[in-house]
């Protein structure tokens, strides 16, 4: 009978709202703020480059051309064929996978639309000149823009979805392919655009720390908000991965040896610069660029190429980032644990060379901080869209 | 009658004298003595308004450190570094303008978050003195 009232009595305090606070860890005003810093995620910086990066028509065709195996000519490969939406926007293996195994890892598309640049080494300074190097590239797609011009002109949606937008489709000999093709890498790029990760349980939280809700305090376990302070301390993991994309959408050498081992030979950063520079066709600065003096253009010739870019990649947004194993470059590391560890010990990095940043030293976290951490990134999936 | 008409005398010769709405807040700047104490330099907005990881603009005047004007062919470029982390900056600010008119600085872009020197290095004829100031975020 005792037992019936405690319970009856239990009942009533927790329908009267009087459950227990959830478990927060005493988080101090300058955690607070670093915290507030990362969420939530705003909407894509414009892209005055690209006239139609936000036009919903735009991002309609560029929906139908990213999953359509037609423009590749042996009907084999789409975006979509690499960038796995089911695989976070990647594709699971280690090393492209196109008519030959590529050098790099598949980059996640979460939320690309908040990068200064792009794919690994950054040689594309916008998101719509990026998606003509897989088309056009032999051992990817294969295409080229005369053919991609041909298969919109022979499927009667796409052409009128095309002309609605920018008027007739030029014939695909004459000098004005290259523009409809870029019409329709922007449209691809709007479409990019739209894949914006969810709120997360981390966003939840952070929303909760600023005054919000019982529930959202409890959207992030103990085990994830002991992560997120290794995240912003000891762990150093915000230095690079800071904001609310969590990059700084800049590169570094993470110095992770390549994969089968040896010494490294991908230029990363330093060969992107000289593809921005010595290829201006599809650049912010370019002729098909709807902002070629502007802002984005500006940056883009004031960039540096030194040394010290040699081997460096750009730093992945961590949105989403549980989605889309394996990680690094070269999808070296094989799981967010073995990312944990291999910062933790730096054990097998390559040696500094002629690098001289110091930014990288072993976070030196026992094993149930690596674990923390692990469920900290793993508290940063978003809803579905 | 006679009241009203005084009030409104006494009101226009207080707006003629400058005492009406108060004066506009003059904008914050940032003083910085460059290191040989020849230059003082001053920033316009601050640098610590910079943000972390967004290009930053921002006016730069100069004068003598006795508070003489600039010779014509002053020359400034802008630079900075992390220490700590042992790199620079990813890419060159641009610097318009000139000594007597003033400079504009674009597109200086503090990638991470942390300890930075700015370095301000002014070049007349065969000589450079630097100023630096840290922005700390």
């Amino acid at each position: 009978m005792r037992r019936r009232v405690a319970g009856a009595l239990l009942a009533a305090l927790l329908a009267g709202g009087c459950a227990p606070a959830p478990p927060v860890l005493d988080w101090s005003e300058a955690e607070r703020e670093a915290i507030a810093a990362l969420s939530p995620l705003p909407p894509p910086p414009a892209d005055p480059t690209n006239a139609w990066a936000d036009s919903p028509e735009a991002a309609a065709l560029g929906r139908r051309l990213f999953f359509d195996n037609g423009l590749s000519p042996d009907g084999r490969f789409a975006c979509a064929t690499c960038h796995v939406p089911e695989a976070g926007f990647s594709d699971g293996r280690p090393r492209a996978q196109g008519r030959v195994t590529l050098r790099r890892h598949v980059p996640s598309l979460w939320n690309v639309g908040h990068q200064r640049w792009f794919t690994w080494d950054g040689g594309d300074d916008t998101l719509w000149g990026q998606a003509a190097t897989p088309i056009e590239n032999p051992e990817e797609m294969a295409a080229d823009r005369r053919f991609v011009v041909r298969h919109v002109a022979s499927e009667p949606e796409l052409r009128d979805a095309y002309e609605a937008l920018f008027g007739d489709l030029p014939p695909v000999d004459g000098e004005d392919v290259s523009a409809a093709f870029a019409n329709l890498l922007k449209c691809l790029a709007a479409f990019e655009r739209t894949l914006l990760s969810g709120e997360s349980p981390f966003d939840r939280f952070a929303r909760g720390l600023r005054g919000g809700s019982r529930e959202d305090l409890a959207a992030l376990s103990l085990p994830a908000q002991r992560g997120l302070r290794i995240f912003l301390g000891p762990g150093r993991c915000v230095l690079c991965h800071h904001g609310p994309l969590f990059s700084d959408r800049e590169f570094h050498d993470t110095r992770v040896p390549p994969l089968g081992g040896g010494a490294p030979e991908d230029p990363g950063r330093w060969e992107g610069l000289q593809r921005l520079q010595a290829e201006p066709e599809f650049r912010s600065f370019g002729p098909h660029s709807d902002a070629p003096d502007g802002e984005r253009a500006r940056l883009s010739r004031a960039v540096l190429r030194e040394g010290r870019a040699w081997g460096e990649f750009r730093t992945p947004g961590l949105r989403n980032v549980a989605l889309s194993p394996p990680y690094m470059h070269q999808g070296q590391l094989e799981s967010l644990e073995a990312v944990v560890r291999y910062y933790s010990t730096l054990e097998g990095a390559n040696p500094l060379g002629h690098h001289q940043e110091t930014l990288l030293v072993p976070a030196d976290l026992d094993e149930q901080q690596q674990a923390d951490l692990v469920a900290f990134l793993e508290a940063l999936t978003g809803d579905p869209p | 009658m006679r009241t009203e008409r005084l009030a409104l005398l006494l009101a226009a010769a207080l707006a003629a004298a400058g005492c009406g709405a108060p004066p506009a807040p003059e904008p914050p700047r940032q003083e910085i003595l460059s290191n040989g104490g020849r230059w003082r330099l001053f920033v316009q907005p601050p640098l610590a308004d910079c943000a972390v990881g967004e290009p930053c603009s921002f006016a730069v005047r100069v004068e003598g450190a006795g508070g003489t004007p600039p010779p014509l062919l002053l020359h400034l470029e802008v630079d900075a570094a992390m220490p700590d982390h042992r790199h620079g900056l990813n890419l060159r600010p641009a610097v318009s303008g000139s000594a007597l008119d003033g400079w504009r600085v674009d597109d200086l872009l503090l990638h991470m978050p942390g300890y930075w020197e700015v370095y301000f290095d002014l070049t007349e004829g065969a000589m450079t003195e630097r100023a630096q100031a840290v922005v700390e975020r």
